[in-house]
């Protein structure tokens, strides 16, 4: 598990945010302490791991009933929490899952396998969305296309808007 | 002018009167003088005289002196009345000439004023006409002008927000029938073109 830390870890579509990766702590908690009080093997058949947990176990090859395993996925929990890259993006409503799901998958695929993005909402955004990072801020709304294509609509527009000139 | 007539009449009467005396006069005059040879020669001619000049004879002379007097004072009357029928002709004739003229002068001078007035009326009336039109045309010039004006602020707002303001239309006429999920393909464009901005503030801020 070791060499997994140094890898880049394969996070499920199913966690999204920062908050998702705390409530898998807090739940890899749980289970660690429920090790802890049981027996191993009775203890194995007691914990219920939710489905989240289950697919960042799965994808990544781990075990919850291995220390080791669990160990490592703590380590991984804990990287994602504190030093994954993370986005903010604001929307002018709220999106659903699957949008949301084909959003991360680009962005986990092209940007960062391990980004996690958390939501806002800007009802005056209109269309298109807006984009926070670290230092930086993304307009990417209609808006701002209408604004970096004013040049386009004044050439639209400018025949019907020429003001009538003084008379000769 | 009838007074003047008659003042006239009464001064020719009176010098006619007093030729009259004067000649009387040199009559006695003659009648008496220093008594001499002369005198006495005079004398007796003078009764011949007094015998031929008797009083009736002289008033025989005096009559017909009388008659002759009145004769002349009817002659002349009537010279004097057609004299004065001329100059009363001439001088109607000279004054309906005179107050013709004057009249004439006067309506000519009254005509030349008018004129004058109606000019100036007119030389003022277009004044005020040119001025008006002045006054209108710079108006007019500046009411083109802050139309033109007006309208190029507009344009020049809606400018400035016009991707506001195109923005707003897209939502309000097509905003509710626009999903996220059909917006999906225009975000990842947007993000497509951002993507080494983001990877590298990402990168640069972990």
């Amino acid at each position: 598990m070791a060499s997994k830390e140094s890898t880049v870890a394969i996070v499920p579509l199913s966690i999204q945010t920062p908050a998702d990766v705390s409530r898998l702590l807090q739940e890899l908690e749980t289970i660690e302490n429920s090790f802890i009080k049981e027996k191993a093997v009775s203890a194995k058949e007691k914990v219920a791991v939710s489905a989240s947990l289950q697919a960042v176990v799965k994808q990544n090859k781990l075990s919850v009933a291995k220390v080791s395993d669990r160990n490592g996925l703590k380590e991984l929990l804990v990287r994602w929490h504190d030093h994954a890259p993370r986005l903010h993006i604001s929307f002018s409503t709220e999106p659903n899952p699957t949008f949301l799901e084909k959003l991360l998958f680009w962005l986990r695929q092209e940007i960062n396998p391990e980004i996690f993005i958390t939501i806002g909402l800007q009802p005056a955004i209109g269309a298109g969305c807006t984009i926070r990072t670290t230092n930086k801020y993304f307009d990417l709304s209609l808006r701002q296309t209408f604004i970096a294509k004013r040049k386009l609509l004044l050439d639209q527009l400018a025949p019907q808007a020429v003001p009538e000139g003084p008379a000769t | 002018m009838t007074i003047w007539w008659l003042v006239l009449i009464l001064a020719m009467i009176g010098s006619v009167g007093i030729g009259f005396i004067w000649i009387v006069v040199q009559i006695r005059n003659v009648s008496v003088k220093p008594h001499s040879l002369t005198d006495s020669v005079q004398e007796a001619a003078d009764r011949d005289v007094e015998h031929l000049f008797d009083p009736t004879f002289r008033e025989e002379l005096r009559n017909r002196g009388r008659l002759h007097f009145e004769k002349i004072i009817g002659e002349s009357a009537m010279f004097l009345q057609q004299d004065l029928r001329l100059t009363t002709s001439q001088l109607n004739e000279y004054m309906k000439t005179e107050i013709t003229a004057k009249l004439k002068s006067e309506l000519e001078k009254y005509e030349q004023s008018v004129v004058d007035a109606k000019d100036q009326a007119i030389d003022s009336i277009q004044k005020t006409n040119t001025l008006i039109d002045q006054q209108r045309n710079e108006l007019s010039e500046q009411v083109r002008q802050e139309i033109i004006r007006e309208k190029q602020q507009l344009i020049e707002r809606f400018e400035v927000n016009m991707a506001d303001i195109i923005n707003h239309y897209v939502m309000a006429a097509v905003g509710n029938q626009i999903d996220l999920n059909d917006q999906l393909e225009y975000i990842l464009g947007e993000l497509e073109r951002n993507k080494e901005t983001i990877r590298e503030d990402l990168n640069n801020g972990i």
